[in-house]
This record gives structure tokens, C-alpha cells and sequence, in this order.
């Protein structure tokens, strides 16, 4: 028994104030959780109504001359990351900054929109083009975030700059698992506006839609234009509400096994230091009987 | 009793209205709009500005709403913006300070004009909609 009752002793203490620390961060992670949980079920409304609307308005006109749902070939791609601006939360930065990295073919041909300084950090370590930088915004993301992202992108998307963008952010699975995600953004496939006909109730209002007709005030095109950017937003703002419910459930994760990893090691520690007390105490008993037999 | 219809104003954060109303009126891009029940299939866009809403009790409500998307049926009318707000959300100070600040960027150079317009019409419509009730 090499090692000091003391040093134990003071080991168990700084491991206990870790242990405080990450069990008081997990469970501010499990509060904000459940906001943003909130917030991302409340999304869905706008998201499914702005979907069927427009959707509507693509069958009408049929082919759209829009520029954002014309495809065309692909020179340059843009992404946008959404990752956290802390650390602390297991692999969620990490795996979003990967899954990006390996669908880059082409290190020149990318250009890079970060929301987050993490992802920031990953992408200008290694010398990646990031065209702008959104820091602060993804624990609590707002609409007019996502809007004006969006807008940025539209604006490159529109000019040139590059013909696919794609938006890379972590779903939300469980409270226990998230996974890293990879979307493209532009252009809009028509596909993508195919209503899901699962429930009843939406088939029953297609069919009324078609018995009335629906009157466009102004122009079905020129509406679609206006609805675009509000659905590429939507669809944005979706993606950092749930990144930021992911985030909050991989650091409550995180937190919650480093939390059972602390108590294990004290349960350890403990278990050492009572022995190595014992110990010195068996061997005082032991010298004090042998030194008593000594003077008989 | 005049006949209702079910108003829907959804915004990205939530649903922010649903019931059945008699009347409501917007503002339009295309001009002043007032929907009652059995209005004829419309899909239109709305400005920034104020809404009437007139329950089938007579009892009123306005707010305010950020631009966005009204598509009118007959029976249901669901209204997307990118945001609604009540009288009461709204900090008239706050407002007053943002009209003040668009104002004076429409001026300068240095900042979007249109992004500066649209925050001047935004901070009229929250003072107006404050104003009226």
C-alpha cells in the first residue's frame, strides 16, 4: 500500500466536484430538452399546412420556370452545418462535422455556412471555404435565423455561387439516440412537395380542393416565388430546432454515464482508501504488540 | 346568428389561432380583405399589418401579423405568417425604439435599405394594432 491516506482522500474530493458539476449540467440538459422538444413539435403545423399549399399550387401550374426548382448540373455545392456552440455533448458536433466531410468530393468546390462555433472551428481547421458563420442562434433558434440564413443561401443559390445546398443537421430520434443527417435544400424536387397521405382527413380534403376551384391572387408562379423562400426557411429552422433538441439530449447523455462514471471511481476510491486505512491502522496494532512482546 | 368558419393562423412556433369566427379582415398585398363564410377558394398573400378578428358574439380581437400566406375556403380559412402577435405581446417602447432605428438606417447607406423598410413596417403595424385597442 504505496499510495498516502491523504492523496486518496483529496482525489475522491475533486472527483466529487466533477461529479457535482456534470449531474447539475445534465439535468439544466434535460430542462432545455424538454423546451426544445416543445418547440419542435410546435413547428410541425406550419411545416405540414406550408407543404400542402404549396404542393397545391405545383400541381396547378404544373412545370415551374422558378430557378429554385430547376435542376441543373452540378459544379459547386453549398452546406450548411448546424452544430452547437459548446462542447460537452458527446459525439453531436463531431458526427455532423464527419458526415459532412465525407460527402465533400471536392475541398474547392465547397462552400461552407456554419451555425455554431464548433463546426466553425472543425471547417477552418482544416481549411475549408466557410462563407459565413452563424454563432449564438443554435441553442435557441428563431425563425428570423433561419430566415436569414436562408436568404443568404437563396441569394448564392440564385447567383450561381453554386447549384446544390444541401443542409446538414442531427435528427432527433429518442431522448437516447440522435443521428447525424445530411438534406438537400436546393433545389426543390417536386417530389418533396407530394403531401404524406397517411391520415384519412387529408385524403377527404383533396377531394374538396378539387371539387372548388382555387382562385390565385396574384399569379400561382408569382406566389410560389413567395412561397419558396418561407418553405426553404421552414424547413431550416426545422432542421436547428431539432439539432438543438439533439444537442441538449447527447449532452444529457454525456453528462448522465460521466455522472455514473464519477460514482463509480469514488465507490473505488472509497473502497481503496478503507483499505489502505485498515491497513495502516493493522500495522500500528501489529508494531505496538510487537514492541509490547519485545520488553517482556 | 351569421354563419362562422374555422380560422387557422399557424406560425412557425405554433399554432397561434384556431377557432371558428364570423369575419375576419386582413391586409392583402393586393388590398383590404374581409372573409366571411362561404368566401369563394382564394389563396392570396397578406402584408404586414393589423387583423380584425369578429367573433359570431359580436366580441372583437386584432393583432398583428408579419406577412405570410391566406388560403381561404369556404369553411376554413388557414393563414401562414411568419409571425402573430396579440396587442397585448407587444412592448409598445420597444416598437417606438425600432421605428426610430429603421428610420434612421433608410437614411444610411451602410445598411439594407429593404431589410430596414421592412423593419419600419413592422414596428407601424405593432404601435397601430397597440394604438387601436
Amino acid at each position: 500500500m504505496a499510495e498516502n491516506v491523504q492523496d486518496i482522500k483529496r482525489r475522491i474530493k475533486s472527483v466529487n466536484s466533477t461529479k457535482q458539476i456534470t449531474h447539475a449540467m445534465e439535468l439544466v440538459a434535460s430542462a432545455k430538452l424538454r423546451k426544445s422538444r416543445e418547440l419542435a413539435e410546435g413547428r410541425r403545423p406550419y411545416f405540414e399546412a406550408m407543404i400542402e399549399s404549396m404542393g397545391r399550387i405545383v400541381e396547378k401550374s404544373g412545370s415551374t420556370r422558378n430557378v429554385f426548382m430547376n435542376q441543373r448540373e452540378v459544379k459547386k455545392v453549398a452546406y450548411i452545418v448546424i452544430t452547437g456552440d459548446k462542447g460537452l455533448a458527446g459525439g453531436y458536433n463531431v458526427n455532423v462535422s464527419k458526415l459532412v466531410e465525407d460527402h465533400i468530393a471536392n475541398k474547392e468546390d465547397a462552400v461552407i455556412y456554419t451555425v455554431g462555433s464548433r463546426g466553425r472551428d472543425h471547417f477552418r481547421n482544416r481549411n475549408y471555404n466557410i462563407q459565413g458563420e452563424y454563432l449564438g442562434i443554435s441553442e435557441r433558434p428563431t425563425f428570423f435565423n433561419a430566415k436569414e440564413i436562408t436568404g443568404v443561401v437563396m441569394e448564392g443559390f440564385k447567383n450561381g455561387d453554386y447549384d446544390e445546398v444541401y443542409i446538414a443537421y442531427t435528427k432527433f430520434v429518442s431522448t437516447l439516440s440522435q443521428q447525424a443527417q445530411l438534406m438537400k435544400l436546393l433545389p426543390i424536387s417536386a417530389e418533396d412537395l407530394k403531401p404524406e397521405e397517411k391520415d384519412e382527413v387529408r385524403e377527404v380534403a383533396v377531394i374538396e380542393s378539387e371539387l372548388t376551384i382555387m382562385a390565385y391572387e396574384p399569379e400561382p408562379e408569382e406566389l410560389l416565388a413567395l412561397l419558396i423562400p418561407n418553405f426553404v426557411s421552414s424547413t431550416v429552422y426545422g432542421s436547428m430546432i431539432e439539432s438543438a433538441a439533439s444537442e441538449q439530449g447527447a449532452r444529457r447523455t454525456a453528462m448522465e454515464s460521466a455522472t455514473t462514471n464519477a460514482n463509480e471511481m469514488i465507490d473505488g476510491l472509497t473502497l481503496k482508501y478503507n483499505r489502505v486505512r485498515q491497513a495502516a491502522i493493522t500495522q500500528e496494532i501489529s508494531e505496538i504488540v510487537g514492541g509490547a512482546e519485545a520488553l517482556k | 346568428m351569421a354563419e362562422t368558419f374555422r380560422l387557422k393562423i399557424i406560425a412557425p412556433t405554433g399554432i397561434f389561432f384556431d377557432d371558428e369566427i364570423e369575419r375576419i379582415v386582413i391586409r392583402g398585398t393586393e388590398g383590404e380583405l374581409a372573409v366571411l363564410a362561404e368566401h369563394t377558394p382564394l389563396t392570396t398573400t397578406v402584408d404586414i399589418g393589423t387583423f380584425n378578428i369578429i367573433f359570431a358574439d359580436k366580441k372583437k380581437k386584432c393583432g398583428t401579423l408579419l406577412g405570410g400566406v391566406a388560403t381561404i375556403n369556404p369553411r376554413e380559412t388557414i393563414i401562414l405568417t411568419d409571425a402573430a402577435e396579440w396587442p397585448e405581446e407587444i412592448d409598445l417602447k420597444r416598437a417606438e425604439e425600432a421605428k426610430e432605428r429603421a428610420l434612421k438606417r433608410i437614411q444610411d447607406e451602410k445598411y439594407d435599405t429593404a431589410r430596414a423598410q421592412a423593419a419600419l413596417e413592422r414596428a407601424i403595424a405593432r404601435i397601430n394594432s397597440k394604438e387601436n385597442n
